[in-house]
């Protein structure tokens, strides 16, 4: 006789899935706008995020950590996003900031403004580059998690990071020179 | 596998990006907004009125397969001390006011200030293959960790609740636990020793990242007025002049009779 089956696909409990929810809203957020969202469709495709994640909670591995699995699931929510909208126009909207109580008034201000600035040249990556400079550069993922989250050959995804920290190099390099001629 | 050569980032890129990591700006409303739309859309029952407010309980961890790492649960104080740790070598500009608040932030790049902009990316090995299992989100850097890099040993004060569900360092509205700790002054008095350790190395990226963690932790710190004199020397000593002066005026301004004065004034004297 053959052991217990798999237990069925279920979903979490509401509780576990409001915990997961506050506790990683600010995560999906914040990689939904390194995706390059912004304005109204950010609470949509948040919106559209975690109610993946809740469907499609039997493929949650517990024993890993949570958010390779909830970015693995923005991308997707984003690439789907922008496949049915080509000519989505991006609004690009102010981002309502939490008070850091560490920070001061200009320290904030200066904070922002060089998030915003890694952002910008971020949103002028494509998709797939930006997926990538994102989870390796900024998450920490390892190349060969990244490959599996993006369904790309290894070589495809060191071949995407390549070219993202070129563009992400030219980009800062040209801002250098704008400045310089200012 | 090993990994292909890949060209790694210019030193500024890697410190926008180091700084991009400690994002938290996703306003409350939007949070519930979403909240409620989830809840409509999941059929899930609604709450029962907790009689504490957000993260200040033990969040349920009741449901089947849940099993998310405290670390995983926060953008944290690291994010945060990265942040502060750029913003530190920036701080002479912000201080000047040239950081404003419209516009482009182009300024960030004043060849002074790319001198000290490399601090914040200094802990980035290049083309380094990172964690297969990193420690899931935006203080997924080890090495942005607080009190925890360049080598300094973790306080007491400074150890995180180990497998505590509770509220983390970097919740808005909450202080820190190194600066709520039992013994801040420790843990500054670590911060402090590591930059000095490091700029009389002449390792000044490695002291203004630990100058930039201890203003992020320790802002108005019993040993603020250290660090400040500290900074202008390790400002001098990198390179940035520029920076070097502007920071050692607002040093002035800050600590008129202080002790520390001849050494800050020194560091900016013009080489004979």
């Amino acid at each position: 006789m053959s052991s217990d089956p798999a237990p069925p696909a279920s979903a979490p409990s509401p509780d576990a899935f409001r915990a997961v929810y506050r506790d990683e809203f600010g995560y999906v957020w914040a990689s939904l706008q390194r995706l390059g969202v912004r304005g109204p469709e950010l609470q949509d495709l948040a919106h559209d995020v975690f109610v993946t994640a809740f469907k499609r909670w039997a493929t949650y591995d517990a024993l890993r950590p949570v958010r390779p699995w909830l970015f693995g699931i923005t991308y997707r929510v984003v690439l789907d996003f922008r496949r049915k909208f080509q000519n989505h126009r991006e609004v690009v909207s102010e981002a309502v900031e939490v008070p850091d109580p560490v920070m001061n008034a200009e320290e904030r201000v200066a904070t922002r403004q060089a998030r915003d600035l890694a952002l910008k040249v971020i949103d002028t990556m494509d998709l797939d580059q930006k997926a990538v400079f994102v989870m390796h550069e900024i998450e920490g993922y390892g190349m060969p998690q990244i490959a599996e989250l993006v369904g790309a050959p290894l070589n495809t995804a060191y071949s995407r990071l390549r070219l993202a920290r070129r563009h992400f190099d030219k980009a800062v390099q040209g801002l250098q020179a704008q400045e310089r001629r200012s | 596998m090993t990994d292909p050569e890949i060209d790694d980032l210019s030193p500024v890129s890697r410190a926008l990006v180091e700084l991009e990591r400690g994002r938290s700006d996703a306003p409350t409303e939007a949070m519930d907004a979403v909240l409620a739309r989830l809840e409509k859309t999941l059929g899930l029952p609604p709450v029962a009125p907790k009689p504490d407010t957000q993260g200040a309980g033990t969040p349920p961890r009741s449901g089947p397969g849940l099993a998310v790492p405290a670390a995983a649960m926060s953008h944290g104080a690291a994010g945060k001390v990265v942040a502060g740790s750029l913003l530190f070598v920036l701080g002479g500009f912000a201080g000047a006011g040239i950081v404003v608040a419209t516009g482009s932030p182009a300024h960030l790049f004043a060849p002074s200030a790319l001198a000290g902009a490399r601090t914040a990316g200094a802990t980035v090995a290049p083309n380094a293959e990172p964690r297969e299992e990193p420690r899931a989100g935006l203080n997924a850097n080890p090495d942005s960790a607080p009190l925890t890099a360049q080598g300094a040993a973790p306080s007491p004060a400074a150890a995180p609740a180990g497998g505590s569900t509770g509220p983390t360092a970097g919740s808005p509205g909450r202080p820190s636990p190194l600066v709520d700790g039992a013994r801040p002054l420790r843990a500054e008095r670590m911060i402090i020793e590591t930059a000095r350790s490091a700029l009389s190395q002449g390792h000044t990226s490695d002291a203004l990242a630990a100058l930039g963690r201890h203003e992020a932790l320790f802002p108005q710190g019993q040993l603020a007025e250290e660090r400040e004199a500290l900074a202008v020397q390790c400002l001098a000593a990198s390179g940035a002049g520029e920076l070097a002066r502007k920071r050692a005026d607002r040093f002035r301004r800050q600590f008129p009779r202080s002790m520390l004065s001849p050494a800050v004034d020194a560091a900016i004297e013009p080489a004979p």
